[in-house]
């Protein structure tokens, strides 16, 4: 029967997911079958991939294949804040059209079969294969199926709309808007507007999303917006009509998989509700769906519950809460809006997790540690309990809080966090660590993102009737994260409660004797006492000898300052900060111990020198710990958190 | 009497342990420890603990309500940095004294010395006084995001204020219940009590803030002015077919002149009625649990609560039976 086809896998859909999850699975050695229309040439529009998209797709080796447009830099304006320069390394543009073609190229070369038609019926058999009719008459039966069908029409919570314009320039940079809201109205749901330039001279792509409607014309508001607030938009002409498709980010890790098929990509509700960017989605769930079923080859049911359950760790922070959705977007809107001008540090990574199409990829910092692959392996898999527990803890209330945590796109070993010198300090005595521990160690990392909110310059008060958002989201937020993690403690280590306690309240006495200009209290002291606890707690729980636990307390506290002086150090540089901060900033909300008024090469001398003494010091101290694992990630977290010194 | 008794050691210890804050947050909250109020919270942990059969140790009991009056001026800090409020108990507030960030370090560490007394008192307590604060603080966003919703389901701001108040006093019972090793079906009845009980007690200060009579210190009509709707102004939105009071609160220009006007709107709408109905059926549940308590001088002491709130918040007319 020449016209019967099995395979193991039918892939339908041969957008931009589907054509992803075809070439992942020929890399692997899998021949998929992608069955979709080829979107006809012509008239196309750029989209923007992330920069974790290009590295996926760098690793597919499908980049060289498609004609992208490298992007550096985004300028982001909220409400009617400044517009802000942001780097997104790796990011690039690339017209719809090509991504498609050339990633259904990629794929058929790489061992995919494509067949241009449409699936018309999808039945699942008893025993569990499927069987699928095609428009082209063609039968064919999979053991597992992979819908990558675009935004479900019938389900939209919302549009998205692109047009190419040209007469306008933007030098390899993107510029996005998220104008404020224009009520008070709290059911108000966000519009977002970018602009992406295309490897054509003088040709963008404006595109724009908002969640909760479906009709009215987008279009036409963002280039009214941007033509009356944007002189490089004066000139704008339209080529083209607008492409208008649905939106949705219904996504939920349960309605990932139905009827035993993987949904990948828009057609599981992937956009991001802010700013409707999918294609981000569209690649890492096409991965994922890749990976789990050529682990799973032979067996379709462990592979969808792989992929449900590493999707479901994969996409947090927008897609959680369900009852009060509307209300938390308009909270985070509200805030991104009235924070706009704000360089508190909680503020600044609030805009890039929420925004940046990057996600939180640069959060924490370009450096990673150095670590041999042994330890490595001993300390990830803490790292991720940490990460695990964390993100279970917080995100079914405040999923966009939960998005801070976590770098979805790195390995969680490698990042400098707290929880690294706490897992060292843990282990210091020579005992390994038990995995009980990651419970206080998400709640230490709970409470130094709860510490950090109540860092840094405080709102310009609002004079206007109504909530004050910049201070009440600092309060909220900071509540709420410094409630949590008492939570955590006081359920897993009861033992330490009083210790715990004790050490928020070191905190905050720091911080406000630091606003106190007469105290003479340096800045230093509130970053040291918030590495100290880690360091000490963990070496105390570990069974280390006191003579030990001291030893770590010095150099928990060393660590505190040499990541205050690394901020000076990079800020000073005019690079970008663990904080997102800059010299003023640090400056303005008494963060840092530089005086403002000193020219930036004695400043900068004067932060080497401190960032210098602190990790030698560190270092020094961490010869009187036994444990060489313990020695080995506390060294390489001093080295990793020191930048190397700029040569004069 | 006792109760008094019972109160002024709370106090006693609330100032000594404010007193041992470092001095860059500490005026803030001796400041509000001295001036503590009417300590319902820490008297109704008391007024539990009065169940046990040999009575409560009256130190760790005193001890209890304090951590439970600390996590409540923690967030009577943080509240009038997010609602500006200039006063608290008669007197300019931290907010207004010592600015947004030094107000929320301060409640910082009132939340600290909560957590660190509690600590010290066991584990179990820790654990109830964490529950309870996780709560509040998502009982406070939920709160603020829904500022001027004129649409609020009352499922959601029941759900609020279940959140924001009733977690608190619920905490206030548990204590209570815990520290008289009460039977676990008596240490439930009491949690339903305080939930009931702190629900209530949130619709009926809401019913206040329509009364200018009976709130001394307090900005009249503040709360429509942040878009913050009580429970009255929500029931009347819900019967307002012609849609005059949303317009109204929804005006951008609306000034704390125009109390009266909303005010006179919500009662002619039947708002404040059906708000003190809703506190009523709170109460009700209040008195479902009491008739299944244990029968004595200490469920006399608890159903007392009940008249005290009932007569504190409804002055002037007495409350429907319904």
């Amino acid at each position: 029967m020449p016209d019967d086809i099995s395979t193991d896998v039918l892939i339908v859909g041969a957008g931009p997911a589907g054509a992803t999850t075809a070439l992942a699975l020929a890399r692997r050695g899998i021949r998929p079958l992608l069955v979709g229309p080829l979107v006809p040439p012509g008239e196309s529009h750029d989209v923007l991939l992330s920069g974790p998209a290009v590295r996926a797709l760098t690793l597919l080796d499908a980049i060289p294949r498609l004609p992208i447009l490298k992007i550096d830099s985004a300028e982001l304006r909220c409400g009617d804040g400044r517009p802000r320069g942001l780097a997104v390394t790796g990011s690039a543009a690339c017209s719809d059209g090509a991504l498609r073609g050339g990633l259904i190229r990629a794929a058929t070369d790489a061992g995919a079969t494509h067949l241009n038609a449409k699936a018309t019926e999808i039945v699942l058999l008893p025993g569990g294969t499927h069987m699928v009719e095609l428009s082209s008459g063609v039968t064919v039966t999979a053991r597992h199926i992979v819908m990558a069908t675009g935004a479900p029409s019938g389900s939209p919570n919302g549009t998205a709309v692109a047009q190419r314009l040209t007469g306008v320039r933007l030098d390899e940079s993107i510029v996005m808007r998220l104008p404020a809201p224009a009520t008070s109205d709290p059911r108000e749901t966000p519009v977002f507007v970018w602009v992406t330039p295309s490897s054509e001279d003088s040709v963008v792509t404006v595109g724009t999303a908002q969640l909760g409607v479906q009709d009215v014309d987008l279009m036409a508001r963002a280039l009214r917006d941007l033509a009356a607030t944007d002189p490089r938009f004066h000139d704008a002409i339209p080529i083209g009509v607008p492409h208008s498709g649905p939106l949705s980010s219904t996504f939920s890790p349960e309605a990932a998989v139905v009827n035993d098929r993987l949904h990948i990509g828009d057609a599981a509700g992937l956009a991001n509700p802010f700013t409707g960017e999918g294609i981000g989605g569209a690649v890492e769930s096409g991965l994922l769906a890749a990976d789990c079923i050529a682990d799973f080859v032979d067996d379709p049911l462990s592979a969808a519950s792989a992929y449900r359950s590493r999707l479901a760790a994969s996409y947090v922070g927008y897609f959680e809460t369900a009852r009060h959705a509307a209300r938390r977007y308009h909270l985070t809107w509200r805030v991104l809006s009235a924070t706009a001008d704000s360089d508190r540090p909680f503020f600044a990574k609030a805009r890039r997790t929420v925004l940046l199409p990057e996600g939180i990829s640069s959060l924490t910092g370009t450096e990673r540690m150095e670590l041999p692959s042994a330890i490595g392996a001993v300390l990830a898999p803490f790292l991720a309990a940490c990460d695990e527990i964390g993100v279970a803890t917080i995100r079914g209330e405040w999923p966009f809080l939960a998005r801070l945590l976590i770098a979805a796109d790195s390995s969680p070993h490698e990042r400098l966090r707290p929880a690294v010198p706490f897992y060292a300090a843990l282990a210091a005595a020579g005992r390994p660590p038990s995995p009980e521990y990651a419970a206080l160690g998400s709640a230490i990392e709970l409470a130094t993102l709860g510490a950090m909110v109540f860092l840094g310059p405080g709102g310009t008060p609002t004079e206007s009737r109504g909530v004050d958002w910049s201070s009440t989201s600092v309060v909220l937020a900071g509540d709420f994260l410094l409630a949590q993690a008492t939570r955590l403690v006081a359920v897993h280590a009861p033992d330490i409660a009083w210790s715990f306690s004790d050490w928020l309240g070191e905190l905050a006495a720091l911080r406000a004797e630091r606003l106190d200009p007469g105290s003479g209290t340096p800045a230093e002291e509130v970053f040291s006492a918030l590495l100290e606890f880690p360091a000490r707690i963990g070496a105390q729980l570990g069974g280390a000898d006191s003579d030990v636990v001291e030893t770590l307390r010095e150099y928990g506290r060393l660590a505190g300052r040499v990541f205050l002086h690394a901020e000076d150090m990079l800020s000073l540089r005019g690079r970008p900060t663990r904080l997102d901060a800059t010299r003023t900033a640090l400056a303005e909300g008494r963060v840092s111990d530089i005086d403002p008024a000193m020219p930036v090469a004695g400043a900068l001398r004067e932060a080497q020198a401190s960032c210098g003494r602190a990790s030698a010091a560190a270092l020094a101290a961490v010869v009187a710990v036994p444990d060489e694992t313990a020695t080995h990630i506390l060294r390489a977290f001093i080295t990793a958190l020191a930048p190397a010194p700029v040569c004069c | 009497m006792i109760l008094a008794d019972h109160n002024e050691r709370v106090v006693r210890r609330m100032v000594e342990l404010a007193n041992s804050l470092p001095v860059a947050v500490r005026p803030a909250v001796v400041e509000l420890a001295g001036r503590p109020g009417k300590l319902l919270r820490a008297s109704l942990v008391a007024a539990c603990a009065a169940f046990g059969p040999g009575g409560a140790d009256p130190g760790r009991t005193a001890r209890l309500g304090a951590v439970v009056e600390l996590l409540h001026l923690a967030s009577l800090l943080h509240d009038d940095v997010i609602d500006r409020a200039d006063i608290r108990r008669g007197v300019p507030s931290a907010h207004a004294k010592f600015g947004a960030e030094r107000a929320s370090l301060a409640g910082l560490a009132c939340f600290s010395l909560a957590g660190m007394e509690a600590a010290e008192l066991g584990a179990g307590i820790s654990r109830a006084v964490a529950e309870a604060a996780a709560g509040l603080a998502y009982g406070e966003m939920l709160d603020v995001e829904r500022a001027f919703d004129t649409r609020l389901s009352l499922d959601d701001y029941l759900e609020l204020a279940q959140r924001k108040t009733g977690d608190l006093f619920q905490l206030c019972c548990v204590l209570g219940a815990a520290e008289a090793r009460l039977v676990p079906d008596v240490a439930r009845l009491l949690a339903r009590f305080g939930t009931a009980f702190g629900v209530a007690f949130q619709l009926l200060d809401d019913c206040l803030d329509l009364d200018p009579d009976a709130r001394s210190g307090k900005p009249d009509g503040n709360d429509h002015l942040l878009g913050v709707f009580g429970a009255p102004t929500l029931c009347a939105l819900h019967r307002d077919h012609t849609g005059e009071l949303a317009a109204l609160l929804m005006d951008p220009a609306l000034r704390p002149e125009d109390g009266p006007k909303v005010r006179a709107l919500v009662i002619d709408l039947g708002g404040l009625a059906a708000a003190r109905s809703l506190a009523e059926d709170q109460l009700a549940t209040c008195e479902s649990a009491l008739t299944e308590l244990p029968p004595g001088e200490a469920l006399e002491g608890l159903a007392a609560y009940l008249t005290l709130l009932r007569e504190t918040t409804c002055p002037t007319t007495s409350p429907p039976t319904s």
